[in-house]
């Protein structure tokens, strides 16, 4: 049971890492809870579908289409979670006064959450794929021993609710002075970090083959593959042994996040003339 | 600076001959712009928290700036791709190996430093297996009874192992002498 147990946990929790950041980051908005089950939801069939035809997707696009897929849903996401962010720097005052005055959920915050859903979704359907191959393969091996692999799964998918919940919990404490700006910056690394994460399955698959030497090695402090590796790895984009192109990429996610949020936030001062 | 607020002037009165042939305010594209440079510094908003907001603004804005921003990503990304292709690195070594009965055959493998490496993975068995290893940064299912190509950057000498994320008695090393 063992084994099945970690190989689930470690799959689930960074999806558990992710939907907890979307949950902290909407607190106070109307209906959030709706949107992030329903891009869990929607993670899980999509899941489903993948693992289904994931036989098909590894032969398209001579023999890369599981990396092209995965690094496309990864930009699609970076893409999401930028919007967020430029949405939060135009209208989070706003926001945050209406949850202010109203001592309620807002519902103005909705417009954002549809892109946060997404994230979810996502971030659900990437991990979610290799958990449901994994547990049909134990499912479908012989032996009593199936039925003892398929109870550790379903307690990893457990453990990894927890994290999230855990996340939630953590982030959900800060004050909402300093609410916003925290949030933003971890929005924005996350969209680092993945799009960083996406150029790397492009190098896996192939297809970006320049600027791949490895530019610094800190896996004696900190490999990526343990658990509080795994987990900087989805926070901040922590690899230990990035290469090139993926510390342009990231640098170029964070430069334009930050950006489009300078030139669309809504400035203190006088605004311009309305047209 | 006088050329900003020349540029500024102009892009304001771009917005305003938009925001008669629109009826969301499209305008406020050009006015966010405009006022960005006319306020001397690009971005005199030294912290991230946005101010006093017109509720009128539509998110159509932002979605706008976003669908802009999508493109160039996108256009620089397919700027990367092509070079990537014209600037091609050495050929890669080609390794196969194939996974029976969860094991990995064979499960001791050699390249040469320095070069990339092209990792043919035949997965035999009936049920899918992930080819994954942390040390050479790759991993990709392998559904059963098909074959995956995963290309390893070139590599300084070492021991690298590498193993089935679904079976994780299933290991092997790539030895690089």
């Amino acid at each position: 049971m063992l084994p099945s147990l970690i190989i689930v946990f470690r799959e689930v929790f960074e999806a558990g890492l992710i939907i907890g950041i979307v949950m902290a980051v909407t607190s106070g908005v109307a209906g959030r809870g709706l949107w992030v089950a329903g891009g869990v939801a929607v993670g899980v069939l999509g899941a489903c579908v993948v693992a289904l035809f994931a036989g098909g997707l590894s032969q398209l696009f001579h023999g890369n289409g599981q990396e092209l897929f995965n690094a496309s849903i990864l930009g699609f996401a970076v893409v999401m979670l930028g919007w967020h962010n430029v949405w939060m720097a135009r209208h989070g005052r706003e926001l945050a006064a209406e949850m202010r005055a109203a001592g309620q959920a807002v519902v103005e915050g909705s417009k954002s959450l549809a892109a946060l859903a997404v994230v979810v979704a996502i971030a659900v359907l990437r991990e979610g794929s290799e958990v449901v191959l994994f547990l049909y393969g134990v499912a479908a091996a012989e032996g009593g021993a199936s039925v003892n692999m398929l109870i550790g799964g379903v307690v990893g998918l457990g453990l990894g609710a927890l994290v999230c919940f855990l996340t939630y919990v953590g982030l959900v404490t800060i004050p909402t002075r300093y609410l916003f700006a925290i949030t933003s910056t971890l929005i924005a690394l996350l969209a680092a970090g993945m799009a960083a994460q996406a150029i790397a399955f492009l190098q896996q698959a192939d297809i970006l083959t320049a600027l791949d030497q490895t530019v610094w090695d800190t896996s004696w402090i900190l490999r990526d593959g343990s658990f509080l590796g795994r987990a900087l790895h989805t926070l901040i984009g922590y690899v230990d042994q990035p290469t090139a192109m993926q510390l342009i990429v990231y640098t170029a996610t964070l430069a334009i996040i930050a950006l489009l949020m300078k030139v669309f936030a809504m400035p203190h001062q006088e605004r311009p003339r309305a047209a | 600076m006088f050329a900003q607020a020349a540029i500024g002037e102009h892009l304001r009165g771009e917005g305003e001959r938009l925001s008669g042939l629109f009826s969301y305010n499209n305008s406020n594209l050009m006015n966010a712009l405009a006022f960005s440079l006319t306020k001397t510094a690009p971005f005199t908003n030294s912290s991230y928290v946005p101010g006093l907001v017109d509720s009128g603004k539509e998110p159509l804005v932002a979605m706008i700036g976003n669908a802009g921003a999508t493109f160039g990503l996108a256009a620089l990304a397919s700027v990367f791709v092509v070079y990537a292709d014209t600037v091609r690195a050495d050929e890669p070594v080609t390794i196969a190996i194939t996974i029976k009965d969860h094991q990995f055959n064979p499960a001791e493998v050699h390249a040469p430093a320095g070069k990339p490496i092209s990792l043919s993975v035949k997965n035999l068995d009936a049920i899918a297996a992930e080819f994954e290893s942390d040390a050479l940064h790759v991993e990709k299912v392998v559904p059963p009874g098909r074959e995956a190509v995963v290309r390893v950057r070139p590599l300084e000498p070492g021991r690298y192992t590498f193993f089935d994320d679904f079976h994780r008695a299933t290991q092997g090393v790539l030895v690089v002498p």
